[in-house]
């Protein structure tokens, strides 16, 4: 796993930086900012989590981080390389999963799906994507339809097909908010093995206080809109964490309280939280 | 058996359909028979059958049949490749459908028969003037459809694709062709009908062969029970593409039957 020694850090560049990423919508002829100077870097084997009111202009943050939206300024590297365009060591899973699964693949297809642009053989195709529904508990399921499959099932198969794709970092919008309570918590371990397992490097946005910091090594709070960074919390909880222990810890508790009440004050400054939220949803 | 039970089997299951058309067919048969109406411009339903048969026989229902089908086919294929073209790249660029909509919406109305003289004047009697008019009748459901289909995909698709590193032309062959897909499939079924019609009405109105030539020329030679074997082919040979179509459809689209059963 990532060894956290300060030497080393400052020797290796980080792996995703962005630099003052700011994203303007226009409108009717209004510049609504979104975002706004954005800096932040994920170190390799980092989990971080980006966590902000309602509203707050994160997914657009993301989509501008993997250039699905042009930043209107800012820059964006990974691996000290400028973005310019979605690069293929990025991947962003959505939140949600009956939007971005093709229904008309199976499982197993839609795993193949991100495998069909790579240099290999069909068998190692076969391979990878087997093993990736494997690491998601997915296996037996390959030839069902999406749709026939539970919310959290197909979310795992979006994570799953995340994996397979083999990106230096998986970006993640808030990829357990349409799943009922028991799902998440299952889902949340689910990803911090993965996470461990394949030594992933991930930058997961959320709204959920509790989730970021159960996940993550750090936390950035956004503020309100238009989002800045607030504040940057590194979080000294022991892993592997526990839905249980970890949630009852001290710690746990004063992390929680204080990113509440960050949020709670940034919340209020948001006035126009639904008109933001129509415009990130239609921009 | 109780008269529930046979209510029952009668009404829940396919008997009844099977009924209804062996009771039309009995009326068919028993009402120019008994007189009730005109035997010699309705000639009872064994008369039209011992005609269809003597055609068979003869091979000329057949080869009418076959003329037909041909160009019924060749104008449903050209119409095919045309209207998913055109619905693709109006539907998925702007420039295209700007450039297109307005003449588009002016040409789509006209009824496709109306063009029969100028069809006429430019290609003659030959196949090519059927072709050309089932094509252009044929071509707008699936180009309404294909377009339709084609814009009202949902963006997630697409950017997931291009997170994954998708190029234009993957967008289009394994995003919006199979997204639109369903779409394409309906304008197909409109155009697979429409097909039928404009043939046997293009065949009636200026043609030498195929079986609306055939079932004018009987009708003007006073062969009445041949007329109706004519058209009696032309409603079978309907009812067998349909459900070929739709058997087709099927077995190839189950997952969207499956998809949209699970999302209403």
């Amino acid at each position: 796993m990532f060894v956290r020694l300060e030497g080393i850090m400052l020797e290796t560049p980080p792996l995703l930086r962005a630099e003052q990423v700011r994203r303007i919508y226009v409108r009717d002829g209004k510049e609504v900012p979104a975002c706004e100077d954005i800096s932040f870097s994920v170190n390799k084997g980092e989990f971080v989590c980006i966590v902000g009111p309602s509203g707050c202009g994160k997914t657009t943050l993301l989509k501008c981080i993997c250039h699905l939206l042009k930043p209107t300024a800012g820059k964006v590297f990974i691996n000290d390389r400028e973005v310019e365009r979605p690069p293929k060591e990025m991947i962003l899973i959505f939140q949600d999963y009956s939007r971005s699964l093709f229904p008309w693949r199976t499982v197993l297809k839609n795993v193949l799906f991100v495998l069909e642009k790579k240099n290999l053989t069909k068998k190692e195709r076969f391979n990878i994507a087997r093993s990736a529904l494997a690491a998601v508990y997915l296996s037996g399921f390959e030839n069902h339809y999406p749709w026939e499959l539970s919310g959290g099932m197909q979310q795992r198969v979006a994570i799953a097909r995340g994996i397979a794709f083999n990106p230096d970092i998986l970006l993640m919008d808030e990829p357990f908010a349409s799943v009922d309570a028991q799902t998440r918590s299952d889902l949340e371990d689910a990803i911090l093995e993965i996470w461990n397992k394949f030594s992933q490097t991930i930058l997961l946005v959320t709204h959920d206080i509790e989730e970021a910091i159960y996940l993550a090594d750090r936390v950035l709070v956004l503020s309100g809109r238009p989002s800045e960074i607030r504040e940057e919390i590194r979080i000294d909880l022991e892993r592997p964490r526990n839905q249980l222990t970890t949630k009852e810890d001290k710690r746990f508790i004063e992390y929680r309280h204080h990113i509440y009440t960050l949020i709670k004050e940034e919340g209020q400054k948001c006035e126009r939280a639904d008109i933001c939220q129509e415009i990130s949803q239609n921009p | 058996m109780t008269g529930q039970s046979i209510k029952r089997m009668v009404f829940q299951t396919r008997i009844s359909g099977y009924l209804l058309l062996l009771f039309l067919i009995f009326l068919w048969e028993v009402l120019p028979r008994s007189g009730i109406v005109y035997a010699r411009y309705f000639p009872p339903f064994s008369m039209v059958v011992g005609a269809l048969l003597e055609g068979i026989r003869s091979t000329e229902i057949l080869r009418q049949t076959a003329i037909s089908m041909y160009r019924a086919f060749c104008g449903y294929c050209l119409a095919i490749i045309i209207g998913v073209t055109l619905g693709t790249l109006t539907g998925t660029i702007r420039w295209v459908s700007d450039f297109l909509d307005i003449t588009v919406e002016l040409l789509r109305p006209m009824p496709s028969v109306a063009l029969v003289p100028i069809a006429i004047l430019l290609f003659g009697t030959s196949n090519t003037y059927n072709i050309s008019i089932i094509t252009f009748g044929c071509t707008w459901p699936i180009f309404v459809n294909t377009f339709e289909g084609t814009r009202s995909i949902d963006t997630q698709w697409i950017d997931t694709a291009r997170v994954y590193g998708a190029t234009r032309f993957d967008l289009l062959r394994k995003v919006v062709v199979p997204a639109a897909l369903p779409y394409i499939v309906s304008g197909l079924r409109v155009s697979l009908a429409t097909a039928i019609i404009i043939v046997t009405v293009t065949e009636m109105l200026a043609s030498f062969k195929g079986l609306g030539f055939f079932i004018m020329d009987t009708y003007n030679a006073y062969l009445v029970p041949q007329m109706y074997s004519g058209i009696l082919t032309i409603g079978l040979v309907g009812y067998g593409l349909n459900w070929l179509f739709m058997t087709a459809e099927g077995r190839f689209m189950a997952w969207h039957k499956g998809w949209t059963a699970k999302s209403v």
